[in-house]
């Protein structure tokens, strides 16, 4: 067995059945590879990270590998993971949401969580639509595409998750796709090394509801259309804004420096004590 | 002796049956066309000498079924590669 595959082997529960839950072909399965990658390399042992996940097709994520894991109610990942950090602050709190969980039922969570800058890190995989339900439209399903619930076409304007969490105040920034699996496993190692609350948005794709239903073909032809439609930052600085036009941004969006909310809460402590004088 | 040592150089690649679900994702985007699917639609390796340890099929499973065990200089030639960048050929490996 190569090596990349015997280290996922490694961090995976094989009394839990395999193969895995989701459809084939799906991105999840290539992320939860990144992820444990990524987490391999930033060199916390199984007990330092707690992975915590909602409701959803990423919502059995936590499942599959042998880490803290918490599965918590729709929407709510964040919340529980912020009582984690604030109880114990040396653990590693790695929340993995999909689009529904993070900025619509979670929508509330997510930008304070953001604006708070607690240390976490937010993994939010965008397929577009709620997958497991059936194919309703989500806040991130793009305008005039079809989903179950949208069976015209969706008149609402789709969030854009990594420009909210910019405007949010979010100190780390990235977004990814699936189909370029090793810039995720970039992006989740910079995450991780950040102190504060770091996002990164990895746009996978579902093909069974919303492929099928907006005539985007298979997994493959997906993939395809990611690789099509991203261009690099480095690359869009120098692209004209009709040239970017139905395209994406992938890479680094930012990466900047604000003080983390359980550094300062600690300093509010220590004056409350009189320890430490203000 | 030269075709033996040829031999030994081509990488190895295990496809797990057990765990593949036949997405396809392997095949569509090996860039040298090494793998194939059969009629059930789940991988095989038709051209073993056409691998050039890229290993991209094993990053890109979802599923984790595949593995390569690549050959001495296989580094090497990725890094080859993946200099040209993704602009070449639908096949050619991204980022």
């Amino acid at each position: 067995m190569a090596e990349i595959t015997r280290l996922i082997h490694e961090y995976l529960r094989h009394d839990k059945k395999f193969p895995h839950v989701w459809c084939p072909g799906c991105g999840i399965g290539i992320m939860l590879g990144a992820l444990i990658r990524a987490i391999d390399k930033t060199g916390y042992s199984k007990d330092d990270i707690v992975l915590v996940s909602g409701i959803g097709c990423t919502g059995r994520l936590p499942v599959y590998v042998d880490f803290n894991t918490l599965h918590t109610t729709h929407g709510r990942a964040l919340t529980f993971a912020t009582g984690i950090k604030l109880a114990k602050p040396r653990l590693k709190v790695i929340v993995i949401m999909g689009d529904g969980d993070a900025v619509a039922i979670g929508g509330n969570h997510f930008i304070h969580a953001a604006r708070r800058n607690i240390d976490l890190t937010a993994i939010i995989v965008n397929n577009n639509v709620y997958g497991m339900t059936g194919g309703q439209y989500s806040p991130t399903t793009p305008y005039g595409m079809k989903s179950t619930t949208t069976i015209y076409s969706n008149v609402e304007h789709a969030f854009n998750i990594s420009e909210l969490a910019v405007t949010a105040g979010a100190v780390f920034v990235g977004r990814g796709t699936v189909y370029h699996a090793k810039l995720l496993d970039s992006l989740m190692e910079k995450a991780f090394a950040k102190v504060g609350f770091s996002v990164v948005e990895i746009i996978s794709h579902c093909h069974t509801q919303f492929g099928r239903l907006n005539r985007m073909g298979t997994a493959v032809e997906m993939m395809q259309w990611q690789r099509d439609h991203s261009v690099t930052v480095e690359k869009a600085a120098q692209m004209k804004a009709e040239e970017l036009k139905d395209k994406f941004k992938i890479g680094v969006l930012v990466d900047r420096e604000l003080p983390a909310y359980q550094d300062e809460y600690e300093k509010v402590r220590k004056w409350a004590k009189g320890t430490e004088k203000r | 002796m030269a075709e033996a040592q040829k031999k030994k150089e081509i990488p190895h690649i295990d496809i797990y049956k057990a765990w593949c679900k036949a997405c396809g994702i392997c095949v569509a985007f090996c860039p040298t066309e090494t793998l194939a699917r059969d009629e059930g639609g789940y991988p095989y390796v038709k051209y073993p000498e056409k691998c050039i340890n890229c290993g991209w099929c094993e990053i890109r499973c979802p599923d984790f079924a595949i593995t390569v065990e690549g050959k001495k200089n296989g580094k090497k030639v990725r890094d080859q590669f993946e200099k040209e960048g993704p602009e070449k050929g639908t096949a050619a490996p991204g980022q």
